[in-house]
């Protein structure tokens, strides 16, 4: 049993796929947590968080044997994290696909928003922003994704990724702004 | 404090969501899907791709080969028109639809530009069957082999009947 903390995902993914079911305790130990927080971004609800967390967990076991054990465990647990968010946000209307900030596209703000300092910042307005612009952003920031796993994840072209990301930046600053007066 | 509270309240959640699920599990109540149910399902699905595109050159071939039917003129595009098996072009973009939804399934349609994907599959389905129109390969289907009925009726049917009237045979319902 101390044998598999050493596995890879995906090779644990296998283990539990041909040897032992038990071992599926071990892919929801690595990532109870990080699926939690980023379920709480979109939901912005502890229990509904929980519930997709939950229901992810369930839908990765069954499909377990659907999974690619070449591509990267991590973007296709959390592709279900984000089926199942998206879930709960479309049946609450929560989602506001369409954020009614405007920004400068222009604007170059990059160098503006050092990480840590997002990071620090960013709860309170990370809320406010629309949902297309936060998922990217938390799994840039938060989960420290690159673009390409968040391609993965949200099925998106990763230039439109960079540009979410970019687009979020400002918009996140305009919000902070806004906030502080 | 109420941070720390919280964490503790979160850590405890968790850990009862791990038994739950894993509890779940050794009782049955949850299980894998075989590995067959997900080859199969790619299997299908990419037969189900490929189906689609032949059916779609099929259809869009016949559209070629009645055009070519009834040549230039605009009183006979007129006529054309008010004869043309709108069903056949129907179907046509039916099958594109469903075989784009199909792409969908693969990583290639967010990796890359997704509608330049599409714009080339649907120009690729078009020059298909300008290929088989060209070469007169429908022509040949519609002499020899298990279409030429199907061609021949189509072709009757577009001739001087209205949209909408089949023909059997040489008599007309």
């Amino acid at each position: 049993m101390e044998g598999i903390k050493n596995l890879s995902d995906e090779e644990l993914v296998d283990y539990v796929r041909k040897k032992d079911k038990e071992s599926y305790a071990e892919v929801i130990r690595r990532y109870k947590d990080k699926l939690l927080r980023y379920a709480l971004y979109l939901t912005e609800d502890e229990d509904k968080a929980e519930d997709v967390v939950q229901e992810s967990f369930i839908k990765a076991y069954v499909n377990l044997n659907g999974f690619d054990t070449r591509k990267k465990f991590s973007n296709w647990i959390y592709r279900i994290a984000h089926n199942e968010a998206m879930n709960v946000l479309n049946e609450k209307k929560q989602a506001v696909l369409n954020g009614d900030v405007d920004f400068d596209s222009g604007v170059d703000l990059e160098n503006e928003l050092v990480e840590k300092e997002l990071k620090d910042k960013a709860r309170y307005c990370l809320k406010r922003l629309p949902v297309i612009y936060r998922e990217p952003l938390i799994l840039y920031f938060f989960d420290e994704k690159s673009y390409e796993e968040i391609s993965d994840v949200l099925r998106i072209p990763v230039g439109t990724v960079g540009t979410r990301i970019n687009r979020a930046k400002v918009l996140m600053r305009k919000i902070c702004q806004e906030s502080k007066r | 404090m109420p941070r720390i509270k919280k964490m503790i309240k979160n850590k405890k959640n968790l850990d009862r969501l791990q038994e739950d699920v894993m509890k779940r599990i050794r009782e049955g109540k949850i299980k894998m899907k075989p590995k067959w149910y997900f080859v199969v399902g790619s299997f299908m699905a990419f037969i189900g791709l490929v189906g689609l595109s032949i059916l779609a050159i099929f259809l869009i071939n016949i559209v070629f080969f009645l055009f070519r039917k009834r040549g230039p003129g605009i009183v006979r595009l007129e006529m054309m028109f008010s004869t043309f098996p709108w069903w056949v072009v129907f179907l046509a973009i039916v099958s594109i639809l469903v075989a784009v939804l199909l792409l969908k399934r693969y990583d290639f349609s967010y990796k890359k530009n997704f509608w330049l994907v599409v714009l080339i599959f649907i120009a690729s389905i078009f020059l298909a069957a300008w290929v088989i129109d060209y070469f007169g390969i429908n022509e040949t289907w519609s002499r020899h082999g298990p279409m030429r009925r199907f061609y021949q009726q189509i072709e009757r049917n577009n001739e001087d009947r209205p949209f909408g009237q089949m023909c059997r045979g040489r008599r007309c319902r």
